[in-house]
């Protein structure tokens, strides 16, 4: 972790995450299937970022195209959970990733050959961008490896006393995996490899004169990273029992990067806490309202703009101001939150009043019945012809604006 | 020994679960689980739309096992993974409808999750009722006994198209094909070449290409002009349709095309006087006399007049309906088995036909709307001047298409 | 043959209106180093600006006003959103402008609906300029082509020959440079920005009624966009200028070739080995017409990475 956060204990945390992966870990016990469900694409997006961070945080290597390996590893365990069906070969469903993880090492390898040649970041970002666009769009056309637009479905075989066929199940295999792997990556940035990455995120020019091959370099942490992502892959196919070739698309791409920058990239877990909350966000944000994807949207900027440096870094520099400075620290917290939570609330409840008014079915009724129909946001309804409606909408943001100006600012250094 | 307590437990127990069966029946559940949101929800919108107008109309009438019929809406995200999840959250609020429309990947995700699940458990089975995806597998190697499919499928709609134009006379003796290049394209162009061979006409050309990404499609309307084709088949859409056409009317080629997405709102207003004289397959046509009632029902809720995909789910449900009307769970729980067996039997008399399940596959057989786009129509489409003339309402039979023999359906004890 | 002659055409026009989507992204690029994710969206809204003007002013009201409502939001963004975010990195910009994307398009799909809307070219347009073997050629692919072409000239002569324009080349070049000039850095940042956003709108407005107009249309245009700006060369706008043409022409000639993997391969006797490898090998080249400017970009990197008329970095 950073010196930063050693100035609390370290120790502190080590305990309080492992409190917090016990307490995922009983989940099958308080969680309905569909929350095991969306919590296990969840680890899997945390493992993804976590292989992306690899790259970018430590390497300083920006990879576009990076869903290429999580495809290449999700194919892979599909191809043999399809042959482990037809009894052509035996792997128990515990171990599928394994096949992930050797597809996405050696397609990350390959593809690291061609994308560390120079070392410009732009020249890296588009050509992992271009090998990925390229795969998307040849991969529906080979329908013996992909399946074609329908993709290609398998069944978790069974093993020993575990059926597979129960979420729990599912979801514990995930975790595993997905814990395992963040401790092996976190064990892989203390080796010799590792620092040599950073190294090159520091200062790339230096590496040769200290006898180094910058290329090889490069190219290693490429293929463990595709490693990674190959094992995020191939459990996604687990949880699915399918692969199809939209795991390839720019869009699978670009939500790695986010996840991993909201997140943050210069803590080793920053990445994955992004792609946790950005996951459970889409999954309960998209039947809150059907205008998620804007509100997202504005999140993405907004974030950019308060918390560049990461959610994960900024809770923590959080934490550790209430550690030095107690109470009084802990409530300008609380009431920053609040701040932000009423400009949330404010500019939702603005955008949900007028996108309803926009849509044809109230245009609709106003011009049958000639009223201005109430609006139900957060179970109440309001009457958007009501200054009283604006008034809370428009209140609650400048309240919270305001609260944010006089509390946001630090007061001074802390001692 | 059996305590006097241990009576009075077992009849107050008893008393409850009485009174609690008659106080609250099962309401049936139905899950539309579709992308409402992102580039594909365009597609998913009228699918919904007539769901809801449909199940409305069912609830109008006393809804059914005494109480009306609740509609979930998930979004699914564009995603297969988010689709698996939110069919887990459906069945875990109590759906035992599932209905999903826009997206094949999608679809075909939920076809096998249901079906995984109806056999991990046992008893709670549900069904996948299929309002709007084309795909030809659905019915095939997907077949399944709880999966309905209430929608056509390439191969039903071009043999319609194919079979009228020859009645008519316009097909000619050359036939050229242009299909976008994913799967349902590829299907449409398998089944345009069977259904020319069939007509003994002679395909002269068969092209692919990028969906939604070509900019200019003159080369294409080029080949089509030295290949010297009467006709042409096309399953484009949205803004390929549009560029096709266009590149057809500035080239001065007037041959009919045969297509099956000219309805789609926006459409024929932005391909303009190029669309004169295409032929479309729909599953409605409001131009019909029969259907005067439902238009003017369906204007009244929705401000406009049934239009692309919005009729298909309105009569799939209200087959849906008639099914219900069959079963009687006399407010107890709802069982999907006996739901399906009486979707099997049931029908529903839309205004150009019936409306009926084939027990093989699973695949609806109903009537197809042969029109031509024309200034002749009496509905006028998208504030053109065109609307949908029928030519030919293809029956039920005449349009069906054989069972595939790669489905091999089970079917429950 | 006739085809042949249109579909060049056609390929120049539409790699012309390439260029005027591109040259804003090249010299933000350049000049500021960020990859503007949100640019393709200010073409979008240039389409729908300039559709919802037209039904009041006209056609040419909603071509001279629609493209300065998106210089202005151009310049918003800029000043409001990017320049905060700059001093943190270039991913920060990057995301920045991904939100932007999203945004832009729920604001359009909200107040326009999400249907393709009917942004058609005006009545008054719509003639033919000139007859290729016998087929009547649309004028208003000319008046696209020569609107871009004229554009092209005058941001090459502004930047040639006047003094701001020498300036924004200086600071494409070295940026600290031309601050530790005295000259505000800032503004020039501002102003380039503005003017690309400008030039996205106009093709907007132009490829809006030429193409179709839907909230889906930014999308189409953004990978497009990238590859142009990579193979002609980061900040050259010249090599935009070609590299658009190349990759318009190429994306249509693509289309009319009738041949397979395997056909070649016939060619030079291994067809049936390559007939065998499956669907990939016997699919017509014209199928992977899409696939052919991120492969153009992917050999552009790897031979030549600075591009056709980039500077060595």
């Amino acid at each position: 972790m950073l010196a930063k956060a050693s100035r609390s204990s370290g120790k502190g945390y080590a305990i309080a995450l492992t409190a917090i992966i016990a307490l995922l870990a009983l989940g099958p016990f308080y969680l309905s299937d569909a929350w095991l469900g969306v919590l296990g694409k969840a680890y899997i997006a945390a493992l993804f970022a976590l292989s992306f961070n690899l790259l970018s945080g430590q390497a300083g290597m920006l990879s576009f195209g990076h869903s290429a390996y999580l495809g290449v590893g999700a194919f892979a365990a599909i191809h043999v959970m399809k042959a482990v069906q037809a009894g052509l070969f035996w792997l128990p469903t515990p171990f599928i990733p394994l096949s992930g993880a050797l597809a996405g090492v050696l397609a990350g390898g390959i593809a690291g050959i061609f994308a560390c040649q120079r070392s410009s970041g732009v020249y890296f970002a588009m050509v992992t961008l271009a090998i990925s666009e390229l795969i998307h769009t040849i991969a529906p056309n080979i329908q013996e490896l992909f399946g074609g637009e329908t993709g290609i479905s398998s069944y978790r075989a069974a093993f020993l006393a575990f059926n597979f066929g129960r979420e729990s199940h599912v979801y514990t295999l995930i975790l595993i995996w997905t814990v395992i792997c963040a401790i092996v990556m976190w064990l892989f940035a203390r080796t010799l490899f590792g620092r040599l990455a950073m190294a090159l995120r520091e200062n790339e020019g230096r590496l040769p004169a200290l006898g180094f091959n910058v290329y090889w370099t490069k190219v290693v942490p490429f293929a463990i990273s595709g490693m990674f992502a190959g094992i995020a892959g191939a459990l996604l196919s687990i949880a699915t029992e399918s692969a199809n070739y939209s795991l390839f698309s720019v869009d699978a791409s670009t939500a790695v990067v986010l996840h991993t920058f909201i997140g943050g990239s210069s803590l080793f877990l920053g990445p994955a806490i992004g792609a946790i909350i950005m996951t459970v966000f889409g999954y309960a944000a998209s039947d809150a309202t059907r205008s998620w994807l804007l509100y997202q949207g504005l999140i993405f900027i907004a974030l950019m703009l308060s918390a560049p440096r990461g959610i994960a870094l900024l809770a923590l520099d959080t934490i550790d101001d209430i550690a030095d400075r107690g109470a009084r620290a802990l409530l300008r917290a609380l009431l920053i939150v609040v701040a932000v939570l009423l400009i949330a609330m404010g500019i939702v409840m603005a955008f949900e009043i007028v996108t309803q008014i926009l849509t044809t079915e109230y245009q609709l009724a106003h011009t049958q019945t000639g009223r201005w129909n109430s609006i139900s946001v957060y179970r109440v309804k309001w009457d958007p012809l009501s200054p009283f409606t604006w008034l809370v909408a428009i209140g609650s943001v400048v309240v919270g604006v305001l609260a944010l100006r006089r509390y946001g600012q630090r007061t001074g250094p802390a001692p | 020994m059996i305590s006097t307590k241990r009576i009075v437990k077992f009849a107050v127990a008893a008393s409850f679960v009485g009174l609690a069966g008659s106080v609250s029946a099962e309401p049936l559940k139905v899950a539309i689980i579709d992308a409402f949101t992102g580039p594909i929800a365009i597609i998913a919108k009228p699918f919904a739309e007539g769901t809801r107008f449909a199940v409305k109309k069912i609830n109008a009438a006393g809804g059914f096992n005494g109480q009306p019929i609740q509609l979930l809406e998930y979004d699914n995200q564009s995603s297969p993974a988010v689709a698996a999840d939110k069919l887990k959250q459906a069945i875990a609020d109590g759906a035992k409808i599932i209905s999903q429309t826009s997206s094949s990947a999608i679809g075909a995700q939920i076809t096998e999750d249901v079906r995984k699940w109806n056999e991990r458990n046992p008893g709670k089975e549900v069904i996948f009722f299929n309002n709007g995806g084309e795909a030809y597998d659905y019915t095939a190697e997907r077949c399944h006994f709880y999966y309905f499919k209430l929608a056509s499928n390439a191969f039903i709609r071009y043999r319609a198209i194919v079979k009228t134009m020859k009645e008519r006379g316009s097909l000619g003796s050359k036939v050229y094909t242009i299909n976008p290049n994913y799967s349902y394209g590829q299907e449409s162009q398998v089944a345009q070449i069977e259904a020319t061979k069939e007509a003994g006409a002679q395909v002269v050309g068969s092209d692919l290409h990028d969906l939604l990404k070509v900019q200019d499609f003159s080369p294409y309307i080029g080949k089509v002009k030295s290949s010297g084709a009467q006709t042409i088949l096309t399953s484009d859409w949205g803004t390929d349709i549009i560029l096709m056409l266009r590149a057809l009317g500035d080239a001065g080629l007037k041959i009919p095309v045969g297509n099956q997405s000219l309805d789609t709102p926006g459409t024929l207003a932005s391909a303009g006087t190029a669309a004169e004289g295409a032929i479309l397959a729909k599953l409605y046509n409001t131009n019909i006399e029969k259907g005067q009632a439902f238009n003017e029902e369906f204007k009244k809720e929705y401000g406009h007049l049934p239009a692309g995909e919005e009729p298909t789910s309105v009569f799939a449900f209200g087959l849906l309906g008639n099914a219900l009307k069959m079963v009687d769970f006399k407010g107890g729980p709802i069982d999907a088995k006996q739901i399906a067996l009486a979707i099997e039997k049931a029908s529903y008399e839309s205004p150009g036909g019936k409306w009926s399940i084939r027990k093989e596959d699973h695949q609806v057989l109903m009537p197809v709307y042969i029109s031509e786009v024309s200034k002749a129509a009496r509905d006028k489409h998208d504030g053109t001047q065109y609307g949908f003339k029928i030519i030919k309402v293809v029956s039920p039979e005449e349009a069906a298409v054989p069972v595939s023999p790669k489905c091999k359906m089970q079917r429950p004890s | 043959m006739d085809w042949f002659v249109i579909s060049l055409i056609n390929g120049a026009v539409y790699g012309l209106l390439l260029f005027l989507v591109a040259a804003g992204l090249t010299l933000v690029f350049g000049m500021m180093g960020i990859l503007n994710f949100a640019h393709a969206s200010f073409y979008m809204v240039g389409a729908y600006a300039a559709y919802a003007l037209s039904s009041v002013i006209g056609f040419w009201g909603g071509l001279l006003i629609g493209p300065l409502i998106v210089a202005l939001i151009g310049l918003i963004v800029e000043r409001y959103l990017l320049r905060p975010v700059h001093k943190y990195g270039h991913a920060s910009e990057l995301l920045v402008t991904f939100g932007l994307a999203f945004v832009f398009q729920e604001l359009i799909k909200a107040v326009f609906g999400q249907f393709l809307i009917n942004y058609a070219i005006p009545d008054s347009l719509r003639f033919s300029a000139f007859t290729v073997f016998g087929t009547p050629y649309p004028f208003y692919r000319v008046f696209v082509a020569l609107l871009a072409i004229v554009l092209f000239v005058a941001l090459i002569a502004l930047l040639r020959f006047t003094r701001m324009g020498i300036v924004v080349r200086a600071a494409v070049q070295r940026p600290e440079m031309v601050g530790a000039l005295g000259h505000n850095v800032s503004a020039v940042f501002m102003l380039t920005f503005g003017i690309g956003a400008w030039m996205a709108g106009v093709a907007g407005a132009v490829g809006g009624a030429l193409l179709t107009t839907s909230p889906n249309m930014a999308l189409e245009m953004a990978i497009l966009a990238f590859v142009v700006v990579i193979v002609g060369g980061l900040g050259s706008l010249t090599g935009a200028f070609f590299s658009c043409l190349i990759i318009g022409l190429l994306t249509t000639f693509a289309v009319s070739i009738n041949v397979s993997l395997a056909d070649i391969g016939r060619f030079i006797g291994l067809g049936d080995t390559l007939a065998a490898l499956g669907t990939v090998a016997t699919l017509k080249l014209s199928t992977y017409a899409g696939a052919m400017p991120v492969l153009v970009m992917l050999l552009v990197l790897l031979i030549r990475p600075s591009g056709l008329l980039g500077e060595r970095k």
